[in-house]
């Protein structure tokens, strides 16, 4: 279970915890590691990019550098078309420093720490770290640095 | 024989002077011979003188006389001759058979028969011109009759139109007056209809300036709204602008706990505010979603006012479109009704003009008829005396027939002519039919030509068939019958004359006619039998 960030000094939620950020593109709510994200912005100017690969919306120049923007939706659910709309743009930073990434969201909530167990299925996809919830909403959480090697699904 | 006669006076006076003188020298001897001697001589001298005047007596008067008285016997068996026949011929004259008193007589002076003929000749003449004159006098009276009967139809006509005339006259002003009064009352009518007309003029006018008020109280409304809609659109530009920062502050804030987070235990109260401030601009962005819900509702509120505005300005458009044609219709209805009230006024009192001229034609048409009456009257008078013209024509008609006279158109003369066919044929019936056939024949105004015998008896007749009906024959003429007491045959056998009745009614036609009857008689001149002739009046008239 995931509580929002500024409740860990709760007693009923113990420190140590990971925090993430918790966003939203259509139906889908993620959790990105706090210790990741690197910036949210508003959505920026996106140059497409002549690529096959459908999740790549293109680069947005983000503080004077490029950045490739995916739509967290297409990656979430290939097979369901187009999200919602990409209000925001989270910006994740490769562990360990380097490369930056854009996620293309509709909304980001805030922080939050994750309280029960990561569960993940066998068939999920290598930048899924787990699966938890918030309430009664349940929430996919992302491997940042998977993220950056996603395979193409054709 | 005028100087005969004085000679014979003359010589009467001569023997009355002789005797007186042979007297007086007779005295004037027998004086001289008392006084002397001479007595003798006296005596003889006057014996010679007495014997002289015997002689000259004789000679000069006695003889003369005798032969006078001679004479004048003589003369008087001339004058009785003569007077007889003058009577002969006066009596033919009287009783009107002028052909015989054309007849030369010898017995009187040549001298006096021609006065005799000249005097039946002026006679005839006279006769046939009253004759003439008696049917041209029937011919126009017979005009004048059908004319006035005609005239006398055309008033009765004009009367009987005239009273039609009248009585539709007179309904015609009853109608008018009636038109009148209808007009009257129509005129109050429209007066009153023109006061409500009036009256829902004035209330639509205060209806149009109370919806023209409405219709600006509405604009006013819609100007509010309008201004209202502009207000919320910048509440609206506000609540955007307070959005974006909202916004703006939630990544900000999202960076915030980001970088807090990043910092780990350092940045754990700056969390707690960036979460705070995230908080804020949630709240703040749900504030301004509740505010722009609220003001989304009342937007559609100014819209749905807007809109009504609209609407209610358009229905109060329509309202005062509706009510300025509705006011332009009462106008023309007061216009109308203005003349409607005008023309019930004119009609009024046209219809009392009319009423008033059509009893003025009433009593002139009363006047006309009374007046077309008079004229009828007269007119049956103006007929009556044509009818009473054309009986004295026809009477004076008949009394020139009359006489007989040396013409077609005399029936005496005619029937005298057809009584001297039947003289030598009074034994034999199929000659007396035959000549009887011919006379109808030949002269169709006969109804009816027969004979009867001197004892009144019928011996044949003939019937003009295309004057008399046959039913009419049977029962009413036979052979046989007795005709001794009709006028016709009592006049004929006492004078031996012919005769003409006056005018009765035929049974055979019901026609008026006449009768004339004339002996038929023997080479003898003895009266053997009577030719009576039935002539119808309308049919000789005609002709």
């Amino acid at each position: 279970m995931l509580c929002w960030a500024g409740m860990r000094n709760d007693p009923d939620h113990p420190e140590g915890k990971d925090h993430y950020l918790l966003v939203r593109s259509g139906g889908h709510r993620c959790a990105i590691p706090v210790e990741a994200a690197k910036l949210v912005t508003k959505a920026p100017k996106i140059y497409p990019l002549n690529s096959s690969e459908p999740r790549l919306l293109g680069l947005a120049q983000i503080a004077g550098e490029p950045v490739a923007v995916v739509d967290l939706h297409a990656l979430l659910d290939p097979e369901g078309g187009p999200g919602g709309a990409h209000n925001l743009t989270v910006i994740i930073r490769k562990p360990g420093g380097g490369s930056s990434l854009g996620l293309a969201v509709e909304e980001a909530f805030g922080v939050i720490a994750v309280v029960d167990e990561r569960a993940r299925r066998e068939d999920d996809p290598g930048w899924v770290a787990g699966r938890s919830s918030v309430g009664e909403r349940a929430i996919v959480i992302l491997d940042p640095e998977q993220l950056f090697f996603a395979p193409s699904p054709g | 024989m005028q100087s005969e006669r004085r000679s014979t006076i003359l010589r009467q006076w001569l023997g009355m002077a002789i005797l007186i003188l042979v007297i007086l020298i007779g005295g004037v001897m027998l004086e001289l011979s008392s006084d002397d001697e001479n007595e003798g001589w006296h005596m003889d001298a006057w014996l010679v003188l007495g014997f002289a005047a015997i002689a000259a007596n004789l000679l000069l008067v006695s003889l003369p006389r005798g032969r006078l008285e001679r004479a004048h016997i003589e003369l008087e068996d001339r004058h009785v001759i003569q007077s007889k026949a003058m009577e002969t011929s006066l009596e033919e004259m009287r009783h009107g058979d002028l052909v015989e008193c054309l007849k030369p007589i010898d017995a009187l002076p040549h001298a006096m028969d021609e006065a005799v003929e000249a005097a039946a000749h002026a006679i005839s003449a006279l006769v046939q011109q009253i004759q003439s004159s008696s049917v041209e006098v029937a011919t126009s009276a017979s005009i004048v009759h059908g004319t006035s009967a005609e005239l006398v139809d055309g008033a009765s006509q004009q009367a009987a139109a005239v009273v039609e005339i009248t009585a539709t006259t007179e309904e015609l002003a009853r109608t008018a007056g009636q038109i009148a009064t209808n007009a009257t009352g129509q005129a109050k009518f429209v007066a009153r209809a023109q006061e409500a007309g009036n009256a829902g003029a004035n209330a639509l006018e205060g209806a149009v300036q109370g919806v023209g008020k409405l219709r600006d109280g509405i604009e006013a409304i819609a100007d509010r709204a309008d201004i209202l809609g502009k207000r919320s659109r910048e509440i609206y530009r506000v609540l955007d602008l307070i959005t974006e920062i909202a916004q703006e502050t939630h990544i900000l804030a999202l960076n915030a706990a980001i970088e807090a987070s990043a910092a780990g235990e350092h940045g754990d109260r700056f969390g707690v505010v960036a979460e705070e401030v995230r908080r804020l601009a949630e709240r703040s962005r749900e504030s301004v979603d509740s505010v722009r819900s609220l003001l989304d509702g009342f937007s559609g509120s100014i819209r749905s006012v807007v809109v009504a505005t609209e609407e209610g300005s358009k229905s109060a458009d329509r309202v005062l479109e509706q009510s300025q044609s509705t006011q332009d219709a009462i106008d023309q209805l007061r216009s109308a009704l203005a003349d409607t009230a005008t023309a019930a006024r004119e009609i009024s009192l046209a219809t009392d003009e009319q009423r008033t001229a059509s009893d003025q034609v009433v009593l002139t048409l009363r006047e006309i008829s009374d007046l077309i009456q008079r004229t009828a009257d007269n007119f049956q008078q103006f007929t009556s005396s044509a009818e009473r013209l054309s009986n004295l024509a026809l009477s004076i008609q008949l009394l020139t027939q009359s006489f007989r006279i040396d013409s077609v158109h005399s029936l005496k003369h005619q029937v005298l002519g057809w009584s001297d066919q039947l003289r030598d044929s009074t034994t034999n019936l199929e000659v007396i039919e035959g000549t009887l056939a011919d006379v109808v024949r030949d002269f169709p105004y006969i109804e009816l030509a027969y004979l009867v015998d001197t004892s009144g008896s019928m011996v044949a007749f003939e019937v003009n068939r295309e004057v008399v009906e046959d039913h009419r024959v049977k029962g009413t003429v036979t052979v046989g019958q007795a005709y001794a007491d009709r006028p016709w045959f009592l006049a004929v056998s006492r004078d031996q004359r012919t005769a003409v009745t006056p005018t009765y009614v035929s049974l055979l036609t019901d026609d008026r006619c006449f009768t004339i009857a004339a002996a038929v008689r023997n080479r003898s001149g003895s009266m053997i039998g009577i030719l009576g002739i039935d002539v119808n009046v309308q049919s000789w008239t005609s002709i």
